[in-house]
């Protein structure tokens, strides 16, 4: 009996990880906004009230002398570092003690968990999610003093259907490919000039004849391959002036991923071809930004983040961005759009100390403190119309870009924000994979992934 | 008739076996009958059809073939390599310390980073390997872009971090029998097989059995090692059943297989930790 029972909780541990959630408490945004109101909380667009009658930085000495926690999900330690010496400024100058969880990688993971077991935490970082996942448990903000600073580009992809704002956006996030110029020039490539799918492929070959991997990917299952596809895949079914627009079925729920086909056939061309990396199934994020870095690879998709990440790997390369090429001659590229990454908090609904976080928030968005914010932790577009961002290199590295093409852009926000339930992101990484599996490329490669996405994607949208 | 009696100091274990065993497999049940994406207030009762497609996925097999070959050949392979040791080491020779702590070093070690540090080693892109075959004139492998090829990586880690800790268990055994069997057995001009056979081995049969359960259970449980190392890659061929159920959860929103999927593995481990348990003390009684 004793030792069925050192058994029974050895399994136990492995049990516990699928156990640990329950359903979140079952309040909704709806709710939220009638407890507010109810509190004082005024949810109107216009921002005609106050929360609780504190707007921010008048509150805090109510506040002082209390501990909020700040989730985030800083990948790397600089950013951790920026931040630190933002909070000790903010906690000498009001008493306010705000605690920093860093979650990582695991950041979403983590918040999925507090979120079925109804203990989030104060703050958090929304990772381009404020609506879509995280606005059941988050307060809306359109009351606070900096609302009216927030940049009309990005108010579509953080206001929900009502107008409701639930982050203080700092920064606005990217998504397209990045590429270093120096490996381009040195092989008689202007960037500036591929427009289309097929000037990506004649760009392709003449790398690869020349030795240089011309795009990396990486789908080891802690990767950047459903970037890719991210950007990659709203050429293809969604940008404006394609002749069938396939937004509309995505939503509905009645898309058919066959639809897709002509896409991944154009990427098992470049497969076959060699244009990109021999590790793609294996390889992680991080060789993909070394060997860009290094000039060993000219492409790679990725977000904002990836050019500060390279830049610190290579100071001296000089990087570019661009948006992802159109599909057919004389068509509009497409640049993927977003709340910032590392740039966007929200306030959970619940929270003991409402007058402490929105103080914080009205901290952060302070112009000294929130260029700080967007140029060393973000490396992103300002989403606040009160920041004047100079001398940054990934934000000058985009503007760049996003001059060299203008006028032949659909800024697009994410595609599995605004088409995919509940995002997909982790089947996209695995209908990638299947992609790239074994041989790689097949017919068989080609059916797996398409079948990955159609049956998750009627599983979870049914959901 | 002999009276029934009930110890009150049973109650703190019972409240842990409550909490810890009971709670969960309870609440990962009712979990498992519902289809829910793992955060939401929205659960919808869909029976037992996450156990349904449990046994009709071909990639739950794949994955329970991974945690048997993680559990039974690093068990297999801990045991033989951690009694070779064991016996090796527990001979007088110079540098015996030294060599003992260094096998025994890498269990110190956290599982999540002997991963990443394998990682690097196993890189196709200057990976320390490659870079060793790049000496020899040999061109690079892919080496964790082969489901096989991963999960054989992974097992070989896992017993190569672990072996110290199956020979730690041997050695306490070892230094546990008595001289005087193998004085008595010399008179008898046994030969060193057979006092290894007749003496030995039958001594070390609960330490044997101590080795094989805790490896048993560690391999099947494997999660961190394989986190790190290959992510439940290349295209989930080389998940656990431990690794799966946090990619269906988290990744993929499915909470409700993914509990189904926990339910499994806390029945499987526990029938085949008991089993080997039964079987062990079965012996052990035979002996005595």
């Amino acid at each position: 009996m004793k030792r069925s029972a050192m058994f029974l909780l050895t399994a136990a541990m492995g049990l516990s990880l699928a156990a640990c959630g329950k359903a979140a408490d079952d309040k909704t945004a709806d709710d939220t906004v009638a407890e507010d109101q109810g509190t004082g909380t005024n949810t109107d667009t216009e921002g005609a009230g106050q929360t609780g009658g504190s707007g921010g930085d008048e509150a805090s000495g109510a506040a002082s002398g209390v501990t909020i926690e700040y989730a985030v999900n800083y990948q790397q330690d600089a950013q951790a570092s920026v931040m630190e010496e933002i909070i000790q400024a903010f906690e000498e100058e009001t008493g306010i003690h705000v605690e920093l969880t860093l979650s990582g990688a695991d950041h979403e993971a983590v918040m999925k968990t507090r979120m079925a077991s109804g203990d989030l935490p104060d703050l958090w970082n929304t990772h381009g999610w404020s609506v879509m996942r995280y606005k059941e448990f988050l307060t809306p903000l359109n009351d606070q003093p900096w609302f009216g600073d927030i940049d009309d580009s990005v108010k579509g992809a953080v206001a929900d259907q009502d107008g409701n704002v639930y982050v203080l956006p700092i920064g606005e996030g990217t998504n397209g490919i990045i590429y270093n110029q120096d490996v381009l020039e040195d092989n008689g490539i202007d960037a500036v000039k591929i427009r289309t799918v097929d000037d990506m492929s004649a760009a392709m070959e003449t790398l690869a004849a020349a030795g240089i991997t011309p795009m990396v990917i990486s789908n080891s299952d802690k990767t950047n391959n459903a970037h890719f596809l991210d950007s990659y895949l709203a050429a293809y079914l969604t940008c404006a002036d394609l002749d069938t627009d396939h937004g509309a079925a995505l939503l509905e729920g009645t898309f058919d991923w066959e639809a897709s086909r002509p896409a991944w056939e154009q990427m098992a061309q470049w497969w076959s071809k060699g244009y990109w990396n021999v590790d793609a199934l294996s390889a992680a994020r991080d060789s993909n930004f070394s060997a860009v870095a290094n000039g060993e690879a000219a492409f790679m998709f990725f977000t904002n983040d990836g050019i500060n990440a390279i830049h610190d790997l290579a100071p001296d390369a000089a990087l570019g961005v661009m948006p992802m090429p159109a599909t057919k001659d004389g068509g509009l590229m497409t640049w993927g759009v977003s709340e910032g990454n590392n740039s966007c908090i929200g306030v959970w609904k619940d929270t003991e100390h409402m007058d402490a976080c929105l103080s914080f928030l009205s901290y952060l968005a302070r112009p000294e403190v929130a260029k700080r914010v967007i140029v060393e932790i973000e490396g992103g577009i300002p989403a606040l119309t009160t920041l004047d961002v100079e001398g940054s290199y990934s934000i000058d590295v985009i503007r760049e870009g996003q001059a060299a093409f203008a006028g032949k852009v659909d800024y697009v926000t994410y595609f599995d924000q605004a088409y995919l339930p509940s995002g997909m992101w982790g089947i996209l990484k695995e209908a990638a994979s299947a992609f790239f599996e074994g041989e790689g490329g097949t017919e068989q490669n080609i059916d797996a992934a398409i079948r990955v996405l159609q049956e998750n994607y009627e599983d979870m949208y049914e959901g | 008739m002999k009276k029934k009696s009930f110890n009150l100091f049973y109650i703190p274990a019972l409240l842990l076996v409550l909490f810890f065993v009971a709670y969960p497999f309870a609440n990962a049940f009712y979990i498992s009958l519902h289809k829910w994406n793992g955060y939401s207030a929205d659960m919808t009762f869909v029976g037992i059809k996450n156990y349904v497609r449990m046994f009709t996925d071909a990639g739950f097999y794949r994955t329970l073939g991974n945690t048997m070959v993680y559990g039974f050949a690093s068990t297999v392979l801990n045991g033989i390599l951690g009694l070779a040791l064991a016996v090796f080491l527990n001979h007088d020779f110079p540098g015996r310390d030294l060599v003992r702590t260094i096998v025994y070093l890498p269990v110190l070690i956290s599982n999540l980073i002997m991963g990443y540090v394998m990682y690097f080693i196993f890189q196709y892109d200057h990976g320390a390997l490659n870079d060793l075959l790049a000496l020899f004139g040999a061109g690079p492998v892919d080496w964790l872009s082969d489901k096989t090829s991963a999960v054989i990586i992974i097992t070989l880690v896992n017993v190569w971090q672990f072996v110290g800790n199956s020979m730690i268990i041997f050695m306490a055994g070892l230094q546990g029998i008595p001289r005087y069997y193998y004085e008595a057995a010399a008179l008898d001009r046994a030969s060193a097989w057979q006092k290894f056979t007749y003496i030995t081995w039958p001594l070390l049969l609960p330490s044997t059995a101590s080795a094989i359960v805790l490896n048993l259970i560690g391999g099947l449980k494997l999660y961190e090692l394989i986190v790190a190392l290959t992510g439940g890659g290349p295209a989930k061929g080389s998940h656990s059943l431990s690794t799966l159920i946090a990619n269906e959860y988290f990744s993929s929103e499915k909470a409700g297989y993914a509990a189904a999927l926990g339910i499994f593995s806390f029945l499987f481990i526990m029938v085949v930790a008991n089993a080997a348990n039964g079987y062990f003390r079965r012996k052990e009684q035979e002996l005595s």
